[in-house]
């Protein structure tokens, strides 16, 4: 059984009197304590999907369950806070800028365990340890943190309770590099310690590739293609996916704007490689071992 | 190559609640004729204080010394007419959030115009719509027409970033500062801007100072490369002598992180 | 606080301040610091002008010492009283003299005053039409007018800002019900809702219970705008990311609203309320003078006014247009204040040099 798994799931908004489709049959999955990587640009429908998995919007169709249970309806609601928890992009958007680290912590505690002021100092100067920060951090506003420490504060928070997946929302795009590389090494620590499974969501490909296990690659709110992360780099096949790759190797020189086709694959008006057939939406199927796709170019 | 910018002993110092900050502290450096040089620094290290002091479009809170020496004379000695003369026309400048460059209720053919008839003094309709077409076409900007009668808020960034640089090089500048032009762009379209850049430096034989916290970007599009930590500059060199054997101990730092994301 | 601070920078801020600390301090002080109390009467002194004070006599060798006279009146061709000084017999002025009893603070007896003299009466700003001192009776005014303002304004905002976080917050039906009545509030004019709602209770109430009437009204007719704009900060609030997090966390709408929502709308809020007190001063003061507020003998500013209302009375006894200098400081002070605060307020701080 799997850690979460997402089926078709859908969402759509209206904006503008248009209905805007920014998930349109996903399917995903995160197993435990594993990583899976979910690549994107911007606009792709990741912090959308990020967004529905969490339940802050009910999705128009489609099931995700977690550790089997359903958490698309309302009622398994506690059970969903219990076990999944985000971090976000920009560390000092996470947090109240009015509230000191303890108070952010013990607010998350509060909710599921009943312990007084002073127990919790010491669980949280524990939490601090794990999350390789000093104590003194336990008593600061966030705007007196550096980018990096902010960050690790709000991981340590979305760990309070013990969730089994964290869902990890760009979590390095705002911080500078040193800082990324140890936020990494951070990361994979605490997988290996705590068993937690992450669904990381980045628009990086390059650097995905130090925790993913799975890489799944979306576009327009459909996942186009999905492996295991040593083919996706052996062997890319969907036309998007190796443009990605061009674009992260930074030799990508020339494509056009991306516009959403009224119907058939969504990629077929930058799709160097489209052909009649196109016009039909293709669906996922797997092209080889556990590698799936949703396109009609089989050998790439 | 002969230096075309030379900034001498370049210290910016912000004076706050009885404190003195220093945004740069006595950076030296000079600008080859036709290199891209890279400023690479982590934020809060001064990058974006140098680019905008090479314009002198400093906080007038901020107190400045030593000297930017450009064309034969020190910018900050400069009264606002010649400043004038050089912001956009000489030196060009790019922003990191493309909408920056815009005025959100003017189109961009007005935009365009304007400049070119604030700047360039012309106002004869088809040298402008010449040099428009020119600037268009250099940048790979389809749908002209299209485009010329759009708000900005309609575009995406890759196009508005792309209209930002065709707006900067109609002014034929000869240096263009670039402070982190692709960081809030998607890979796709950062990589498009990146060969933009590169191909600019072939044909127009301008020279750009590139700011960016992205080393992989650095590595691809500069020359040389300065590294700045906290206003001072740690180390420059040429491009491929830095990746390989950093001498700064703050540069081999940022080397290795890089590396280890590789 | 930091904010106090910033306040001293401002000359014209820390004047107001230091202004509207004496009026509140006379306020609470003002048995303590009127020479009589406010409903004391005396047909001897009808509209009697205020009371000279003299510090030299040559003939009666007094120097350095302030002292009054007499003052006595005839009656002139058109039945008016003409007051003038009786300087056969010096009064000296006295400090913390024995007076009418009271309660300090509400706590302690006692009957000493600040000032006072004995014999005669002495009328700082003169008298009104029963030859009451203005100068206590605004003393004792200021504890309605000024009281009215901060505690109608904190009832408003209470209820404002609690309407509009839910509101803001919860968006859909919701905000849609709350905001339609908000705007029905806001439709009618207020002077005219105020009148119109004083109206439906019977004219002659305890002075208590007009005060308390009075409060309820202008707080009722108040929330509504601040509501709104508090609500709209909350709809741009909740958007926030840590306003996700804790939902995701797992924190309750309401705990949201309290603890994340509300206190950032309180920089906001602050000046805001500082602004609107002149307000709530005013309307107490328009109801008065009309005869619909604070009834005779209580004072108040606004009811101290009523004897202005005829231009003869301005003409020949001006000093009762004290009450209302006493009225525009105040308000112009808290004009001042809530500007000073929301420049200090700004969420835009520059680095100076």
């Amino acid at each position: 059984m799997k850690l979460l798994q997402i089926e078709e799931v859908r969402k759509y908004f209206i904006h503008r009197r248009k209905v805007v489709k920014a998930l349109d049959g996903v399917n995903l999955f995160v197993e435990e304590g594993q990583t899976s990587a979910l690549v994107g640009e911007s606009g792709c429908g990741k912090t959308t999907l990020a967004k529905v998995i969490v339940g802050l919007y009910p999705p128009e169709a489609g099931k995700i369950y977690l550790r089997g249970e359903e958490i698309t309806s309302k009622k398994n609601r506690a059970f969903l806070r219990r076990n999944a928890q985000m971090v976000f992009q920009n560390p000092y958007l996470s947090l109240d800028p009015r509230c000191r680290v303890f108070f952010s912590f013990y607010e998350a505690l509060s909710i599921f365990t009943k312990m007084n002021k002073r127990e919790a100092v010491t669980f949280f100067k524990e939490l601090l340890k794990s999350v390789e920060l000093p104590e003194n951090v336990l008593w600061r506003y966030p705007h007196q943190l550096s980018g990096g420490q902010l960050q690790r504060v709000c991981i340590a928070r979305s760990l309070i309770n013990n969730p089994s997946l964290l869902i990890l929302d760009e979590p390095t795009s705002a911080l500078d590099i040193s800082t990324t590389s140890k936020i990494i090494d951070l990361l994979l620590k605490i997988q290996q310690e705590k068993k937690v499974g992450f669904l990381f969501i980045s628009h990086n490909l390059k650097l995905v590739k130090h925790l993913a296990w799975w890489v799944f690659v979306m576009y327009y709110g459909k996942i186009v293609e999905f492996a295991p992360k040593d083919l996706i780099y052996k062997n890319p096949l969907h036309p998007y996916t190796k443009l990605l790759l061009e674009a992260t190797a930074l030799k990508l020189k020339d494509i056009p704007e991306p516009t959403l086709p009224e119907k058939g694959c969504r990629f077929f008006p930058r799709c160097p490689y489209k052909k009649e057939v196109c016009l039909k939406e293709p669906t996922l199927i797997e092209i080889e071992n556990n590698h799936f796709l949703a396109c009609y170019l089989e050998k790439g | 190559m002969r230096e075309i910018l030379t900034v001498k002993n370049l210290s910016v110092i912000y004076k706050v609640e009885e404190r003195k900050i220093y945004a740069l502290k006595e950076v030296s450096f000079s600008l080859k004729e036709g290199e891209i040089l890279g400023v690479v620094g982590e934020s809060g290290s001064g990058k974006t204080t140098l680019g905008l002091s090479i314009l002198s479009l400093l906080d007038e809170k901020a107190y400045t010394s030593g000297k930017i020496i450009f064309e034969g004379r020190d910018i900050f000695s400069l009264s606002e007419q010649d400043l004038l003369c050089i912001r956009g026309r000489k030196i060009g400048l790019i922003f990191q959030e493309p909408a920056a460059s815009f005025n959100p209720v003017l189109t961009i053919g007005y935009q365009f115009r304007e400049i070119l008839r604030e700047k360039l003094n012309l106002k004869e309709k088809n040298l402008v719509s010449q040099i428009i077409h020119d600037s268009f076409k250099r940048v790979k900007l389809v749908e002209e027409e299209r485009i010329l009668r759009s708000y900005p808020h309609t575009l995406s960034g890759g196009q508005l970033q792309r209209i930002a640089i065709a707006f900067s090089i109609a002014l034929s500048p000869l240096i263009l500062i670039a402070d982190e032009p692709t960081s809030n762009l998607d890979i796709t379209v950062e990589s498009q801007i990146i060969h933009l850049f590169l191909r600019l430096k072939e044909e127009l034989n301008l020279s750009v100072i590139f700011i960016t916290h992205n080393l992989d970007l650095a590595r691809v599009i500069c020359d040389r490369i300065c590294v700045l930590y906290e206003g001072e500059m740690k180390e420059i060199r040429e491009k491929e002598a830095l990746f390989r054997e950093p001498k700064d101990p703050y540069t081999k730092e940022l080397i290795e992180a890089f590396k280890r994301l590789e | 606080m930091r904010i106090f601070k910033e306040l001293i920078k401002s000359k014209l801020a820390m004047g107001s301040l230091v202004f509207l600390s004496l009026f509140y301090l006379g306020a609470i002080f003002a048995d303590f610091l009127s020479p009589y109390s406010y409903h004391e009467d005396d047909i001897d002194y009808l509209w009697c002008p205020p009371t000279k004070v003299h510090f030299f006599d040559f003939h009666k060798r007094v120097f350095f010492k302030p002292f009054v006279y007499k003052y006595k009146f005839y009656i002139d061709q058109y039945y008016r009283r003409i007051y003038y000084e009786d300087r056969s017999k010096v009064y000296p002025v006295k400090f913390f003299v024995h007076g009418f009893k009271y309660k300090l603070l509400g706590i302690v007896e006692t009957d000493i005053h600040l000032f006072g003299v004995s014999g005669v009466k002495l009328f700082l700003l003169g008298a009104d039409s029963k030859g009451r001192d203005l100068f206590s009776r605004i003393l004792y005014g200021s504890r309605v007018s000024l009281s009215i303002g901060l505690i109608g304004a904190g009832i408003s905002f209470f209820i404002g800002i609690l309407v509009g976080a839910i509101s803001g917050y919860f968006g859909g039906k919701i905000d849609n019900v709350i905001m339609r009545l908000v705007e029905m509030m806001m439709m009618v004019p207020a002077f005219y809702l105020m009148l119109a709602l004083r109206a439906s209770f019977p004219p002659n109430l305890s002075s208590t219970q007009v005060y308390l009437l009075i409060i309820v009204i202008l707080s009722f007719i108040g929330w509504a705008s601040i509501a709104r704009v508090i609500r709209g900060m909350a709809l741009s609030l909740r958007e926030r990311d840590y306003i996700y997090a804790a939902k995701i966390l797992g924190v309750s709408d309401f705990k949201i609203i309290l603890r994340h929502i509300i206190p950032h709308t309180f920089s906001y809020a602050l000046v805001a309320i500082v602004l609107s007190i002149p307000g709530y001063i005013l309307g107490e003061a328009a109801l008065s003078l009309l005869g619909l507020g604070i009834q005779e003998p209580q004072a108040s500013w606004g009811n101290l006014l009523s004897s202005a209302l005829g231009i003869v009375n301005i003409k020949i006894f001006p000093w009762i247009l004290t009450p209302g200098i006493f009225i525009v400081v105040s308000s112009m002070c808290f004009y001042i204040l809530g500007e000073s605060l929301r420049d200090i307020l700004d969420p835009k701080k520059k680095i100076s040099i």
